[in-house]
């Protein structure tokens, strides 16, 4: 029987958000991994198959989190192997701001084993409902909160910015589960290049049980790092100015336009010889 | 499925259950414990935790800032400089 490994989402609400096909997946699956953000999800994960093994016992505060993915990988890999069909459940959606699952299908992959990914109901799906926002009215770019502030970028103060695992923000070894004030205010300096100090941001997190709150906090972006983050925290900042129309490409498009309607509004000639 | 976990999936599956009276029904019909119904009602996930019994510390950092190649290389820089300082700190 040759193995394979589908990575499955189960949305953010408990109950609310895991889709049919996830369930059916995970209900006959020969074994399920499960990663959840919570205990309980994860005790509700559990309780819907006889063999499901939780992959948190590779987290380690001071051991690099890219050993504990490879690690997770691993494991997982190792029952593919077996024959077995796999399932992973992973909070939210199993391929955003997520990458164990990706790791897993690729490697599942190179050794030849069917792999996929069913799509889940991410946080961030989660924020534009909670936060009404819609990332079409002004344009948004999500980063996770170190690698924004590890590489050069060029910030649109005209768009949405959205910084995913804020809590962890500036952490180069990867092994810290909080940032320190110190890393929060390289951030804040950062962000400050391009939004006013006292510019309004929201900290977001999503309901993950049907008896919790959202928390959409909204803060001076200055105030930061005096705010208690968890890791499950997401820094929001809307825009602080409005776009500006690009006119030279707008003449351009009106060109083109024109041209086309005069090609529409031609007679049509026939040649007769 | 047990009760606790049972009566939380359908409080996040089902659009009747989104008030807190109808909430309060459901703990009444399902023969909910005294205190995970308080629990539920006081939206205290501190104490539902502690009652379920359910794994602590967990942890939901699922995305590295920065890819295996690199931290590799990083791992591999480290590991050079701790033998450079213990060959320093031996002469």
């Amino acid at each position: 029987m040759q193995g394979s490994l589908v990575c499955v989402g189960t949305g953010m609400m408990l109950g609310g958000h895991i889709s049919p096909i996830s369930t059916s997946y995970i209900e006959q699956a020969d074994v399920v991994f499960s990663l959840m953000s919570t205990g309980i999800t994860e005790r509700w994960i559990d309780e819907m198959h006889h063999d499901v093994r939780s992959l948190q016992c590779y987290y380690q505060e001071g051991k690099n989190r890219n050993i504990t993915y490879n690690e997770m990988v691993e494991a997982i890999i190792a029952e593919v192997r077996l024959g077995k069909k796999v399932v992973c459940a992973f909070y939210g959606h199993p391929g955003v701001f997520a990458c164990v699952g990706h790791r897993a299908i690729k490697q599942a992959t190179k050794e030849n084993y069917p792999a996929h990914m069913e799509a889940g109901i991410s946080a961030e799906d989660c924020l534009y409902a909670d936060l009404n926002i819609d990332p079409g009215e002004s344009g948004c770019i999500n980063y996770e909160a170190s690698q924004f502030m590890f590489y050069k970028r060029n910030i649109d103060p005209t768009a949405h910015l959205i910084l995913w695992q804020v809590a962890l923000a500036g952490d180069k070894s990867l092994t810290k589960y909080a940032a320190s004030k110190e890393t929060l205010q390289v951030l804040v300096d950062l962000l400050t290049e391009t939004y006013p100090a006292d510019h309004q941001v929201i900290l977001y997190q999503a309901k993950v049980l049907p008896i919790d709150n959202v928390r959409a906090d909204t803060i001076a972006l200055h105030d930061l790092v005096n705010i208690e983050l968890f890791m499950h925290t997401t820094l929001v900042i809307p825009p602080s100015e409005k776009p500006q129309p690009n006119n030279d490409l707008l003449t351009k498009l009106a060109q083109i336009d024109n041209k086309e309607a005069k090609s529409k509004h031609r007679p049509k000639l026939t040649l007769v010889i | 499925m047990s009760k606790t976990i049972e009566i939380l999936e359908k409080m996040g599956n089902d659009s009747s259950l989104q008030n807190e009276d109808a909430i309060k029904d459901l703990l009444v019909t399902t023969a909910c414990s005294a205190n995970i119904a308080k629990a539920i009602i006081d939206k205290d996930v501190s104490s539902l935790e502690y009652q379920l019994q359910v794994r602590a510390n967990i942890v939901c950092a699922m995305y590295p800032a920065e890819d295996d190649e690199a931290a590799v290389e990083d791992d591999e820089q480290n590991s050079e400089e701790n033998e450079e300082n213990k060959t320093a700190i031996s002469t």
